[in-house]
């Protein structure tokens, strides 16, 4: 998994629910650049290409962040404020998963520019067919912003 | 001051009126007795003096009529001397006394008739006595014209006559001035007499006025002390009501405090209340949110973990442990929609309802296409009429309508025609809405569990269910002022009844003409 050129950013801080998403996604073939920030620090690290990520370069921003919101350290919702506010990530699709159906949330998330909220079913068939969804919806049927980078290798892999 | 109590001031005011009355009533009386008193000494002193001033005339009178006839008596006697001298002796000298008094008595005469006119006893004597003058001077005359002729004495004896003429003018004078005198002693005597009983009357009155005016000291005297003692009550009566309104409203200031104080304590454990539902809303809340997150990931990881378990080592497992990944499949699903239901439920509690009219005939047909999967492959009439337009949240209405339809769907299962009615009536005036099943109902002596969170009146094997979809019907319902009930019999069905707020009387007429039976 090269961080150079990544596809999804996953940021989930369970090992279990990122297990099930990476197994979900692999199925569809959409695995194959993905990069799991387990807390919220490290995914904005990540997207700014700060700490850990300072040789990353903003020439190749994520194509699909899905993002938990309960995190430790920097919460979800913190981490969807600063990509959008900042005009050099806020046009990169950003997907709420998480648990929560809380109402408030949801109006949050939205008034953040989340572009989308899911709430990640229990079932794991729900849940595979959810990510599948998501995954085929942002990587290949949406068309992104001109100068979002978007390779076509990934759209091949579908 | 209330109404029903006795004004304080009343009776001091009429008091003070009466006194004030009384008092005016007695000084006027007492002014009037002392006028009365002191003109009636004022007249008797008048009188008296007037009395006094009447006896000195008639002495100025008596004295004035003694006079004269004692001026009468001389000249005449003056007259006579002197006749008979001259005539004794010739001289002329002598008859000085003669030529002076004899003009004289004319005018003394006619002053006696003058000052005797009131009295004709003195006029008859008058009467008398002018002839008695007028002989004695005649003689005397004719006596000086003898001794004239003659100039000779008269012989002895002569004036025998003249003298006897005299002693009759003397007599008949002495007469008149006895007459006089008795007169004026008769008059003194009787102002005499009457001075004692002017002194006495005078006396009387004085002592009156003293007497009057010793009472009028006393009664004076009285009328202030009973004016003063009035005075006195009066204040007094203020003074006690001042000290009854002080008295009140000092009562009153501290009732006031004591319901201020009330206030403040009420409020202050209305804010304590207040704060411990905050609290305990607040805790519901992150419990509820805890569950929904918390909760629902570790189930995710179960149902996750044992469907990629069934996928790909399924073919190395024997059947038997293939039969129990299923049944952890299922066990998982299961909890994952109890812990919605759940979830759903308390949410309910601290929703906002957020109400607008709604055709709930087109809710109902919402949610019968939202069913379509489950009755699939099933014969099922739906039969749905007549129903209005309510104000209300259409999506809990809608959910309401999800639980009723799907439980309907669910218990009649068993037949092999389904009839589901969705329908309004009327019961006291108010509009109803019902669904009614031809499933297997319940017996009515389970009815009042029916509503309660996780009751179930049948076998999970039989019906699949959580129990809470009737306790979120009732919660719906009971936060739009509205009442759910069921009517059931075991093998016949069940109808559930349920109001809700007012409805829009126009529209669901023109929906009722609208919406015919539907299958």
């Amino acid at each position: 998994m090269s961080s150079a050129e990544v596809d999804i950013l996953l940021v989930e801080d369970n090992q279990d629910d990122a297990e099930l998403a990476l197994h979900a996604l692999r199925r569809e073939k959409l695995a194959n650049n993905i990069f799991v920030a387990r807390d919220g620090e490290e995914a904005l690290e990540f997207i700014f290409c700060a700490g850990a990520f300072t040789h990353r370069s903003f020439e190749h921003p994520p194509k699909l962040i899905l993002l938990d919101l309960k995190l430790p350290k920097v919460d979800g919702m913190e981490v969807l404020k600063r990509l959008k506010r900042d005009a050099r990530t806020k046009t990169i699709p950003v997907v709420i998963m998480t648990s929560s159906k809380e109402e408030r949330d949801l109006v949050k998330g939205y008034g953040l520019g989340a572009n989308s909220y899911i709430q990640k079913p229990v079932d794991f068939d729900q849940f595979r067919e959810t990510v599948k969804q998501v995954g085929l919806y942002w990587l290949v049927t949406n068309q992104p912003p001109v100068g979002n980078g978007v390779s076509q290798t990934s759209r091949k892999a579908t | 001051m209330l109404p029903n109590e006795t004004p304080f001031h009343s009776p001091g005011k009429q008091r003070a009126t009466a006194i004030e009355a009384l008092l005016r009533l007695k000084v006027i009386t007492g002014f009037v007795v002392a006028a009365l008193l002191t003109s009636f000494m004022g007249f008797l002193s008048w009188r008296s003096t007037r009395l006094a001033a009447d006896d000195a005339d008639w002495v100025a009178h008596t004295y004035a009529v003694l006079g004269t006839l004692d001026a009468t008596l001389r000249h005449t006697a003056d007259v006579e001397t002197a006749a008979r001298g001259f005539a004794l002796t010739g001289e002329e000298p002598l008859l000085a006394p003669f030529d002076s008094a004899l003009p004289l008595i004319g005018s003394d005469l006619d002053t006696l008739r003058h000052l005797t006119a009131d009295n004709p006893t003195q006029q008859q004597r008058l009467d008398a006595l002018e002839p008695q003058i007028s002989a004695a001077l005649a003689f005397s005359k004719r006596a000086v014209t003898q001794r004239r002729q003659t100039r000779a004495a008269p012989p002895p004896g002569t004036f025998q006559e003249s003298e006897q003429l005299m002693e009759t003018v003397r007599a008949t004078i002495q007469d008149m001035q006895a007459a006089e005198t008795g007169l004026l002693d008769q008059r003194t005597g009787k102002a005499k007499a009457a001075k004692p009983l002017t002194k006495f009357i005078t006396l009387i009155g004085a002592i009156f006025g003293v007497g009057f005016l010793v009472v009028a000291w006393f009664a004076i005297n009285r009328e202030i002390g009973v004016n003063a003692r009035a005075r006195e009550e009066i204040s007094a009566l203020n003074a006690e009501l001042e000290q009854r309104v002080e008295q009140r409203t000092t009562a009153l200031q501290s009732s006031e405090r004591e319901v201020h104080e009330l206030n403040d304590e009420l409020e202050k454990r209305v804010m304590q209340r207040t704060a411990q539902l905050q609290a305990a809303n607040q805790e519901l809340e992150a419990f509820t949110y805890s569950v929904s997150h918390d909760l629902r990931a570790p189930l995710r990881h179960i149902s996750g973990f044992s469907k990629i378990l069934a996928e790909e080592f399924g073919s190395t497992l024997d059947p038997e442990a293939q039969r129990y990944l299923q049944r952890i499949q299922e066990s998982t699903t299961r909890m994952g929609v109890l812990v919605d239901d759940l979830l759903n439920l308390a949410r309910l509690g601290r929703k906002q309802l957020r109400c607008q009219v709604t055709g709930l005939d087109s809710v109902v047909q919402e949610v019968i296409s939202d069913l379509k999967p489950e009755s699939d492959g099933r014969q099922v009439e739906w039969k749905v009429s007549n129903l209005p337009f309510v104000e209300c949240d259409p999506s809990l209405i809608k959910q309401v309508f999800q639980n009723l339809l799907s439980n309907a769907l669910k218990y009649t299962r068993p037949r092999a025609s389904t009839i589901i009615e969705v329908n309004q009536t009327n019961a006291d005036g108010q509009p109803v809405v019902f669904v009614r099943d031809n499933g297997v109902g319940f017996s009515m002596k389970y009815a009042d569990k029916l509503f309660g969170v996780f009751q179930r009146l049948h076998r999970s094997e039989d019906f699949e269910g959580t129990g809470v979809g009737l306790a979120t019907v009732q919660r719906i319902i009971q936060k739009h002022g509205g009442r759910v009930w069921v009517e059931a019999e075991l093998d016949k069905g069940a109808t559930f009844y349920f109001t809700i707020g007012i409805p829009d009387q126009t529209q669901s007429k023109s929906q009722a003409a609208a919406a015919g039976d539907q299958s």
